[in-house]
């Protein structure tokens, strides 16, 4: 049995730098692979519905007709599994978390295709 | 690792479990499964109680219809009351004798019974669908509406 | 004359990491009976089963729970493998083996912490949890997740991890080696803490056989029991033993889980030196068919996942069977006949993750 064995610890964390971050002045740069969030490239998009289908969180919707991808941030539970489903590989998996909001409607994300160019084709 | 799995009679399980209690075999866990039901037909629950020595498993299984009775296995295997009870409240056995008895307050849940539920809703489309899966088991995605519920 | 009381622990507590209900019967500060309560976080995670693809389900068995979720999502991927008859090459098996050990000692340090917090060793219990930080970064690092992983799937693993990475993450490891000895030397040698822990909760090795319990606790009363000795990873190819400890009182049990985190860090050492270049993810031909069982040890003990497959995409039936759900009962035992302030302890000393018993 030892006498304060934790006494030497704790005086050397008197003089150690601190644990905690001084955030946000100070901000942790994320991964390479940290899963923060899912954003759509819409203009290679072709509104399959593959990744709706195949989302576990039910988080995505997308509409073919109206041409419009939506994502429910607070549903999403950043799997990665629509990123890895994707056929035209326009899904990817950012790095930052999303930011604090103080409303539910700001983390739902609605996309839609840009308008055709006139005179193409 | 090898598994055995040996049917028994609902009847047997508490002399079965005291059977093993005395060779040393560990009571590993109690689950069940409610097998598909055609349509009107009352559902079944299959009982699965498991028991471990050296690594190796034994199941002991034994098949009931929905709301039957079976003596409590807690009295040789204290642990059981816990399992028991989850199945009672899940799938509707009721077991007499239990160390510690919720009374059917152990999760308070909206729906009782949820998986015997389950079975009954997936009744109707599974017949129906029976034949076309006997048929073609590729690996397919199933129609939509029976799978994004 | 004794007078009676019942005073209710939890569901909500400042020492329970997660809601369990016990209602204890007191007689002049000592502890006559406890009547446990759970279902505070019942999920019903088993009935999703029938309704997500066998592939995307991975996911959601992941998230059963936050501290052994990368075991968790092996188990299942584990059963799944074996209903569709897919191989799994043998790099994925052996950074399974890296991954569900890294899992071991984070969670063990998360546990350690959450130990000192209930016997009030606040100070400690910010301590250990500063080094698990690290431990968690090397996990985000490799797998993109801090505490759900997504890094399973059925047939193997998602992503690679380069040798490069397992060179780093072995010698980070090590590194704090020294810091987590420092640490735990506090644990055991620390008189205060000797004389809240040693002769509590007292398991003989014939009383642990008879209530079933497993993992740490068994194996802290002397019994021999380890599933990491069943086949399901390669772990027979390691050089490692089963820790065990005698006494089984709270002491022992803290004793074997210190030991396992530098256990666990010595395995990995030793299959980061032994790695196949084989893939990581294996192909899968058939839909799942049939009906399986897989035990593995997580760090609380034996978990078992039943998985039944009827031949279509979703699975029958998905049952997960967690060491928690077996320990508990040994609570209601041991709580009898101590005082009050050490039912916190007692509580703690199963390493209750309650999220996972009731999924």
């Amino acid at each position: 049995m030892a006498f304060l064995p934790m006494f030497s610890t704790a005086i050397k964390n008197l003089f150690k730098k601190p644990a905690t971050r001084l955030y946000p002045f100070e901000v942790r740069e994320p991964f390479a692979r940290t899963r923060g969030n899912v954003t759509n490239n819409v203009s290679a998009c072709i509104f399959c519905g593959v990744c709706k289908l195949k989302c576990p969180a039910k988080a995505l919707e997308v509409d073919r007709v109206a041409k419009t991808w939506t994502i429910d941030r607070l549903k999403c539970v950043i799997c990665g599994r629509c990123v890895e489903v994707c056929p035209k590989k326009c899904l990817t998996m950012n790095a930052k978390y999303p930011a604090p909001d103080t409303a539910r409607a700001g983390y739902v994300e609605k996309c839609t295709a840009p308008a055709a160019p006139p005179a193409q084709k | 690792m090898s598994d055995e799995l040996i049917q028994i009679q609902p009847g047997e399980l508490s002399a079965k479990a005291a059977e093993l209690k005395k060779e040393g075999w560990r009571l590993v866990q109690m689950s069940a499964v409610v097998p598909p039901v055609g349509e009107g037909e009352t559902p079944s629950v299959e009982l699965t109680v498991s028991f471990d020595l050296g690594y190796k498993l034994r199941n002991l299984r034994l098949t009931v219809p929905h709301g039957a009775r079976l003596q409590s296995v807690s009295s040789v295997y204290f642990p059981a009351f816990l399992y028991e009870n989850e199945i009672h409240e899940q799938f509707g056995l009721e077991f007499d004798g239990m160390a510690v008895d919720f009374r059917g307050t152990l999760y308070k849940t909206a729906v009782k019974q949820p998986f015997v539920i389950q079975a009954a809703k997936k009744a109707k489309p599974a017949q129906q669908a029976a034949p076309a899966q006997q048929a073609s088991p590729s690996v397919q995605p199933q129609n939509p509406a029976q799978g994004a519920k | 004359m004794k007078k009676s009381t019942v005073i209710p622990l939890g569901p909500q507590h400042p020492v329970l990491p997660e809601p369990l209900s016990f209602d204890l019967v007191i007689e002049n500060e000592k502890v006559v009976q406890a009547v446990p309560s759970i279902g505070f976080v019942h999920r019903g995670l088993e009935l999703l089963a029938p309704k997500r693809d066998f592939e995307e389900f991975v996911l959601v068995a992941e998230r059963i729970c936050g501290i052994c979720s990368f075991i968790h999502g092996m188990g299942y991927c584990h059963g799944a493998e074996q209903l569709t008859g897919t191989q799994v090459p043998r790099r994925a098996q052996q950074l399974r083996i890296i991954l569900s050990e890294v899992s071991r000692v984070h969670s063990h340090l998360l546990w350690l912490g959450l130990a000192a917090d209930a016997f009030g060793f606040e100070n400690l219990f910010m301590q250990t949890w500063r080094i698990r930080e690290r431990v968690l970064d090397l996990l985000e690092e490799t797998t993109g997740g801090r505490v759900i992983f997504c890094i399973n799937k059925v047939g193997g693993l998602r992503k690679d991890i380069d040798a490069d990475t397992l060179h780093r993450m072995v010698s980070a490891l090590k590194g704090m080696e020294a810091e987590i000895k420092e640490i735990t030397d506090v644990f055991l040698n620390d008189s205060g803490v000797q004389h809240r822990l040693t002769g509590l909760a007292v398991l003989t090795e014939r009383e642990a056989a008879d209530i079933c319990v497993v993992g740490p606790m068994a194996r802290a009363s002397g019994l021999k029991q380890d599933l990491r000795m069943a086949d399901y990873l390669p772990y027979k190819e390691l050089d490692w033993e089963i820790i065990t400890a005698k006494g089984g009182d709270c002491m022992a049990r803290c004793e074997v889980r210190i030991n396992e985190i530098f256990q666990s860090i010595r395995i990995i050492e030793q299959q980061a030196a032994k790695m196949d270049n084989d893939g990581v993810c294996g192909k899968i031909t058939a839909p799942p068919k049939g009906e399986v069982f897989v035990r593995m040890e997580q760090p609380r003990g034996e978990v078992v996942y039943y998985l039944r497959g009827n031949g279509t995409r979703f699975l029958e039936r998905f049952r997960v069977r967690t060491p928690t759900f077996t320990n508990v009962p040994a609570v209601v035992k041991l709580v009898q006949g101590v005082e009050l302030a050490d039912v916190a302890s007692i509580i703690l000393t199963i390493d209750p993750c309650i999220s996972c018993m009731e999924r």
